[in-house]
């Protein structure tokens, strides 16, 4: 019952938070304006000329970065919270298996050797992502222990594409070419419009959907390959899909947004201190966490002052508290069952 | 086989050690050497006393802003090798002679000081932001001289700097002269514009269209300088060492700038894009078309090297067409490139 409670609880703030991201910002919209331009829309009412401003604020700009935002903001969790039970491992996060470093990669080549367009550097992005889980798991299958060389494989798979972002920034111009690769790592939602929102919709939401019909195996997963062999769990056919399918909902939200830290890290162990280990209420609730925690820190990291704060600035430096407080208020309470 | 390895390896390690202890008393030696008759001192952008022994005959740079300098004073041949932006810029491919044009000694971030001290040039040009590049070269013995151009005043006073070091003091000289009489001019036809006048101008720059200068920057300056109102003013900061600030989409629409300048390097924007972007269309300058490029796709006039003098031209009269009547820019671009860059601006392929 509790955990069916604080689902609901969750899914009324995520809705509360989505409507205060409409609210607020450095356009001054007040709340008939948004509810009028919402209803224009809905009934294909033409907007008249002294709403176009507001129209755009709102329809064109702030709807598609709030529905990217919670987007990645549950995909970075799911991920998470998947890739945390399956490897037993608190500390790990989607970067674990390289998928930010192959991104990032990617997307530095293609500022590179293409130019700053965003759908080459996305699309790019997209494909140095996979390219890295796809080696790392080359790699990481071999030998007896599947998850301690998983990992071990990601850790050097990372650090490839790192250095080779290093020599991409060394030999980028510094005045066009280094900035933009350096603002694409840090990442942010401010450039994203609807053909963004329809480009990783598909995968993100098929992704996380397929994640949310199979977590019951994660259950049996987490208990280890033995115990979850002796249960019935086939661990070399289910873990390579969990694992394509965290991989997939990282690389696609990544693609669009650029790479955002700390999330996946840290919003699933606040959704577990709150709802606890049991993926099967674990999963989704720590999605909903993540998309609300993503769409507070976006809405502070474009209202607080005139420019864009990097949002990886604000993830970390709330997150990181808000989880210190958590686990003190929570101490006797252990993170996995 | 393995041994043969192995061996290969110790080889190569005691070649290392022995290639790395002859280096450094060979690079050391260049500081205590006693100074020629001839030697002059001057004082490059970040405050620093250089020491120039004697004539400069060889000059690396690691910068583009210094490359535009050199070539301004008249003393491109004396370039031996450049940084690896440089090498990709059309103006240098037709300034700088054709041996320095193959040659790189790295990035503005990160300099092969091993590279350096190979080529012993007698003056190595590098950005005065810099500091721990200036500090391990000059450490090494090897005369290094910091340029920094972020406001007028600091181009001036690094060109007639470099123009001392360089032997090339009434180049500079001209130069500094040319650049007062401009502004002066500018000031003069700008005269008696109230607030009400001047234009809100919003810049693009390298990172996009929702990327902008800070008033920390030297495009500021030169807004303001030019009978414009920079609306990112409020603005301030650095980040990763450069002023260039992302703002949101909205912001921008909030601003509701009445002329929108796009800079060339920013290689994701063109003023097309700004004008078809949905999200911009009820803005004043998108409206009215008031959407330019910032000259010049052969070499940006819009940031702090000789050349921005031609910048500031174009952009006052862009902002207050009234007050600059019969300007050709090309013309005028190519009176100064003539002048001091020895080409006409026209015949080294530039366009506005």
């Amino acid at each position: 019952m509790k955990p069916r409670r604080l689902m609901l609880l969750g899914l009324l703030a995520l809705a509360a938070t989505a409507l205060l991201t409409m609210l607020v910002g450095r356009y001054s919209a007040d709340l008939p304006t948004v509810l009028k331009i919402i209803e224009l829309h809905l009934f294909h009412i033409p907007i008249p000329d002294d709403l176009v401003s507001a129209d755009i604020v709102v329809w064109s700009v702030r709807l598609p970065r709030m529905l990217m935002a919670a987007m990645v903001g549950a995909a970075l969790s799911a991920s998470g919270a998947v890739l945390q039970g399956l490897f037993r491992n608190p500390l790990v996060s989607p970067d674990i298996l390289g998928v930010s470093s192959g991104a990032s990669f990617g997307a530095g080549l293609a500022i590179l050797l293409v130019g700053t367009s965003t759908l080459a550097v996305s699309f790019s992005a997209f494909a140095g992502g996979l390219l890295a889980v796809t080696l790392a798991y080359q790699i990481g299958r071999r030998g007896q222990n599947t998850i301690t060389t998983l990992v071990l494989a990601g850790v050097i798979v990372s650090a490839l594409f790192s250095a080779a972002l290093s020599f991409l920034k060394y030999v980028a111009d510094p005045y066009e070419q280094l900035p933009a690769i350096v603002f694409w790592t840090m990442g942010g939602f401010n450039n994203i419009d609807w053909g963004d929102v329809g480009r990783s919709f598909p995968l993100v939401i098929g992704g996380l959907l397929l994640l949310y019909l199979f977590r019951w195996h994660l259950n049996l997963l987490a208990l280890g390959e033995e115990e979850a062999m002796g249960l019935g769990v086939n661990v070399k056919k289910a873990l390579p899909v969990f694992v394509v399918l965290a991989t997939l909902v990282v690389a696609a939200s990544i693609s669009a947004c650029g790479t955002i830290g700390w999330v996946g890290l840290v919003v699933p162990h606040m959704a577990r201190i709150m709802i606890g280990p049991d993926h099967k209420h674990l999963l989704p609730f720590s999605m909903i966490v993540g998309a609300v925690f993503m769409l507070l820190m976006d809405t502070l990291a474009r209202s607080i002052t005139g420019a864009e704060i990097p949002i990886s600035i604000m993830t970390s430096l709330l997150g990181a508290p808000f989880l210190a407080y958590l686990l003190l208020r929570e101490q006797d309470k252990e993170w996995s069952s | 086989m393995k041994a043969l390895r192995n061996s290969i390896v110790v080889l190569l390690m005691v070649a290392l050690l022995a290639v790395a202890g002859c280096g450094k008393p060979a690079a050391e030696s260049g500081q205590t050497g006693p100074a020629p008759a001839s030697a002059v001192v001057v004082k490059d952008g970040l405050g620093r006393e250089v020491k120039i022994d004697g004539e400069v005959k060889s000059i690396v740079s690691s910068y583009g802003i210094a490359l535009h300098m050199v070539v301004a004073l008249g003393a491109a041949d004396r370039i031996e090798a450049i940084d690896v932006p440089s090498m990709k810029s059309d103006f240098f491919k037709a300034t700088i002679p054709q041996s320095a044009q193959g040659k790189s000694v790295g990035s503005p971030q990160e300099l092969n000081i091993e590279e350096v001290a190979a080529l012993e040039p007698d003056l190595v040009l590098v950005p005065g932001r810099n500091q721990e590049m200036v500090e391990s070269l000059s450490k090494r013995g090897i005369p290094v001289f910091g340029v920094v151009a972020e406001t007028p005043e600091e181009l001036n006073s690094t060109m007639l700097n470099l123009g001392k070091a360089l032997g090339r003091e009434k180049t500079a000289r001209e130069f500094v002269d040319y650049y007062d009489a401009t502004i002066k001019d500018v000031k003069e036809r700008l005269a008696g514009i109230d607030e009400a006048q001047r234009p809100n101008v919003y810049l693009v720059g390298p990172m996009g269209a929702l990327s902008t200068c800070s008033s920390d920057m030297y495009q500021h300056e030169l807004i303001q300088l030019c009978g414009g109102t920079n609306v990112a003013a409020q603005l301030q900061g650095k980040l990763d060492g450069h002023g260039w600030l992302e703002i949101p989409a909205e912001q921008l629409i909030a601003w509701d700038p009445d002329v929108i300048v796009v800079v060339q390097y920013a290689s994701g924007v063109k003023p097309e894009d700004i004008l078809s972007d949905n999200r911009f269309k009820n803005v004043k300058a998108v409206k009215n078309k008031q959407v330019y490029w910032f000259p010049s796709h052969l070499n940006p006039w819009d940031y702090p090297s000789p050349q921005a003098v031609l910048g500031v031209k174009w952009l006052a009269a862009t902002l207050h067409p009234d007050r600059f009547p019969g300007v050709d820019m090309q013309a005028e671009a190519d009176e100064f490139f003539n002048r001091f860059y020895g080409k006409s601006f026209t015949s080294m392929g530039g366009k506005l």
